[in-house]
């Protein structure tokens, strides 16, 4: 596994970083060395720096103080592009792709080519897509693609200029089980063919897969870096959350299911192009005191479904019942009014605006039934609920997108769980979550699910298995499985039917 | 806190360096530089009549750049200002006629609201269209006022023209009618109070009340504003409503402190302007005041300096331009934010 581990590639020494709009200290004094053709990865918590780290070594952001040194020499990147020509590419966390562009035009932007070369341009792109063999379209717009889709877009863009060093922040948060696993792949390719990755994470466990050495870092430092023989999984997981989580896990789950909350009769969704079924005769139902949980890989209709329930998408045909009223193509005004709520997979423009201020995006619900907004109350009331979940900001007056990933999430959870709901609709509740905070929404769900039902859209099987009351995989559009989970259901067999192999199964 | 001072201190910055482009402007073409330029910018306020004239003229800048704000705000693209002033202007001024002999009591705040109603209601048009049909409202509302002003036109010469002036002008208001003068013998009035209230009215209404709320998340994203629950077609409805309402009213208070009466073209292209003032303010209520007046102030400049050094009016034009495009420029501003780029 370990190879040409003698030569130092990427050496960064005492880097510090103080965000001047907020005056956060993001890195404080950062040593990180990156040997040549190994992977290696940064575990830390949310708002660790990482995310401020891998900017610096992208030429997003300059460091305030501290060296960078790349095969030895000097390295100080003024812009992304300096970074690019010095071979480094950064497959960064929140998708840089533009929406109304076919991916094929997303991934000629930034090639510099002149007019002439196009064709030159796409034969590269052609050949990418083979080589690392993403099954992604090139004359299909970006916004007709899943979260999941897009992001391969991004890793593909990042990959077709060829790179010495690939920095990839927290890809894997969008990107369901088998996508996972294809992303392994790529990076033991990359790896295979004499690249040196560095690879930032949550999730320990495919951090203790791929990874040749692994930095832990925590509050803007480095505090702690192993090969991979000198640590254990279990070790890793006491280190990255500073407590010892690992013991702290559920103790079995106790579902006290009562009454029928939502029910979902034989629904057709229209899909992301017209004349496409995304959503084919779906039925299920969800009762309060249960969490739901609805997986399946990405792109096979997960989306559309909590799209359309929460009347972002037109239903083309079946019904949808909150106890006895039929809420079929509602609107969110009128659902919220009689307690549903939902958090839509893209984060950055449905279910958060990044340019309005942290309280407006917060107090959404909160400020529904009123005339007068009082200053004053309002901002005391976002304070408590944004420190009972432990979001970290500088003033709600600044913009949400100076949030971190992590801090942004907890806050738009907090938002729509706040409002005393009778439903919960959750896409991706954890998704850019450490394992702290991660447990922490978990534990919170677990809570609130005595008086409510819970729907939660997740591709990730570890977070289905842990937290269901029911489990139900989507494939192709339809329901393939919907059972309780009870103690028989193991990752295995749920892999086949997210695959789609094996046949359609109820209780 | 040091977010907004830095803000402000920006913003000077610029001005100062207009203010010096706009001098070198005057160095190069004029024989007489320092004297042309101390007309062009100091005049205004050496004496009354200069400097309550600038007042007034702010005055229908200051409603026409609340409408523009308040529409930019929630992203409803109102370029139908102009007509939408001229519509204000005449049917304040034909409501005002007809009641004529009641009580000024009465007949002003009736000739203000039916002025408002009217603009309101054509600008709604376009709001209605927008959320039902999903017409561009930048479209639709220019056309409507372009349509506007020429049907004003011909009611002010032909069925409400005053024949016995001989002008292109409506009949008057009565005396009795007409907002007090303040700093006579400028045209300076009362109107400007209005003026002033009305920009702190929709200051609280934007951020105090969950109505200005809705107007600002839809402005800022208007998925966000309908997964949260906004019924972002009122918005665009509503916020059509108001900015074409507050226009118009800037056109009624112009009939009803300076003219006494719909005179042809008297507007000037307040409501281009208005626009203008609303990107100086940042859509901002009460930024929209020092915007208004400063706009004024290079009005009134360029009128002054032309008559009194003999600046001849082109070159007060592009000093004027000169200053105004460096106010507005965001390239300046977002460089001077330290060339960081978020993202």
């Amino acid at each position: 596994m370990v190879s040409r581990l003698e030569e130092i590639f990427l050496s960064v020494r005492n880097v510090q970083k103080t965000y001047r709009s907020n005056g956060v200290r993001a890195l404080d004094g950062v040593s990180l060395d990156t040997y040549a053709g190994e992977v290696n990865v940064l575990l830390g918590e949310n708002a660790a720096g990482k995310t401020t780290l891998m900017k610096i070594i992208a030429g997003i952001e300059r460091a305030d103080d501290g060296e960078m040194f790349m095969k030895g020499r000097n390295y100080s990147p003024a812009n992304p592009v300096d970074a690019i020509r010095a071979g480094v590419g950064l497959v960064s966390q929140k998708l840089r792709v533009i929406p109304q562009l076919t991916v094929g035009e997303n991934l000629l932007l930034g090639m510099d080519l002149s007019g002439f070369e196009r064709k030159k341009g796409r034969k590269t792109i052609e050949e990418a897509v083979h080589r690392f063999g993403l099954g992604i379209e090139l004359p299909v717009r970006v916004e007709d693609l899943s979260i999941a889709q897009r992001q391969k877009v991004e890793i593909l863009r990042v990959l077709i200029r060829s790179p010495e060093l690939i920095v990839f922040d927290e890809p894997t948060a969008v990107l369901p089980d088998n996508d996972r696993e294809e992303l392994m792949n790529i990076i033991a390719r990359l790896k295979e063919g004499g690249k040196t990755v560095v690879f930032i994470t949550h999730k320990l466990q495919e951090a203790y897969r791929i990874a040749d050495r692994i930095s832990i870092m925590a509050k803007g430092k480095i505090t702690g870096t192993f090969l991979k023989g000198e640590v254990t999984e279990r070790s890793l997981r006491t280190l990255v959350a500073g407590e010892d989580l690992a013991a702290s896990g559920f103790s079995g789950r106790k579902t006290t299911a009562t009454g029928e909350v939502l029910r979902v009769e034989s629904l057709d969704v229209e899909g992301r192009y017209r004349n496409l079924i995304a959503v084919k005769n779906v039925s299920f139902v969800s009762r309060a005191g249960e969490i739901l949980v609805i997986t399946g890989i990405s792109g096979n209709g997960q989306e559309e479904l909590i799209e359309s329930l929460f009347g972002m998408r037109r239903v083309l045909s079946g019904r949808v019942y909150l106890e006895d009223t039929d809420i079929t193509g509602w609107t969110p005004a009128d659902l919220r009014k009689i307690g549903v709520v939902a958090l839509i997979g893209d984060r950055d423009t449905t279910a958060s605006c990044p340019g309005l201020s942290i309280i407006d995006n917060v107090v959404l619900n909160r400020v529904r039934d009123r005339f007068f907004l009082k200053e004053k109350p309002l901002k005391t009331w976002t304070r408590e609920l944004l420190s009972t979940y432990g979001v970290e900001y500088s003033s709600l007056d600044d913009q949400a997108g100076t949030l971190s990933g992590g801090n942004l999430q907890k806050a738009i959870l907090a938002r729509e769980i706040s409002g005393n709901p009778r439903l919960i609709l959750l896409s991706e509740p954890t998704r850019g979550l450490d394992v702290k905070h991660a447990g922490m929404v978990h534990r919170t769900l677990l809570s609130l699910k005595q008086n409510l039902s819970i729907v939660l859209f997740t591709g990730d099987l570890d977070e289905a298995i842990s937290i269901a009351d029911r489990i139900l995989i989507m494939y192709d559009g339809e329901v393939v499985i919907d059972l309780p989970n009870a103690g028989k259901i193991g990752r295995s067999m749920l892999n086949r039917y997210l695959q789609g192999a094996a046949g359609v199964e109820s209780t | 806190m040091k977010g907004r001072a830095f803000t402000v201190a920006r913003a000077l910055f610029t001005l100062a360096i207009a203010l010096a482009v706009g001098f070198v402007v005057i160095v190069l073409t004029e024989e007489e530089p320092l004297e042309a330029t101390s007309a062009f910018f100091l005049s205004v306020f050496t004496n009354t009549f200069y400097f309550g004239n600038l007042l007034s003229a702010s005055i229908p800048l200051i409603f026409t750049g609340l409408a523009a704000s308040i529409a930019f705000s929630s992203s409803s693209f109102n370029l139908g200002l102009e007509g939408q002033v001229y519509l204000g202007a005449l049917t304040g001024t034909y409501i005002g006629v007809r009641m004529g002999g009641t009580s000024p009591l009465i007949v002003v705040p009736v000739v203000l609201l039916s002025g408002f109603l009217s603009g309101a209601l054509v600008a709604g048009i376009s709001g209605l269209l927008k959320g039902f049909r999903g017409v561009n409202e930048l479209i639709s509302s220019l056309l409507l006022s372009n349509g506007i002003v020429l049907v004003v036109d011909y009611i002010i010469e032909g069925p409400f023209n005053d024949r016995p002036s001989g002008l292109a002008a409506s009949t008057s208001l009565g005396k009795e009618v007409i907002l007090p003068r303040i700093l006579e013998p400028s045209s300076l009035h009362s109107g400007l109070f209005l003026a002033l209230i009305t920009a702190v009215l929709l200051w609280a209404f934007m951020f105090r009340s969950r109505p200005g709320y809705d107007f600002r998340v839809t402005g800022k994203s208007s998925i966000f504003a309908y997964y949260g629950g906004i019924n972002v077609k009122a918005v665009y409805f509503w916020s059509m409503f108001l900015s074409g309402g507050l226009a118009a009213v800037g056109g009624t208070v112009d009939v009803l402190g300076v003219h006494g009466r719909v005179l042809r073209g008297f507007s000037g292209g307040y409501g281009w302007n208005g626009i203008a003032v609303a990107l100086i303010a940042r859509n901002h209520p009460l930024g929209v005041i020092p915007a208004a007046l400063f706009f004024a102030y290079l009005e009134s400049g360029a009128q002054i300096a032309s008559f009194e050094a003999g600046l001849t009016p082109e070159i007060s034009r592009i000093v004027q331009s000169v200053v105004f495009y460096l106010v507005t420029a965001e390239a300046v501003l977002s460089f001077m934010k330290g060339g960081r780029k978020v993202d």
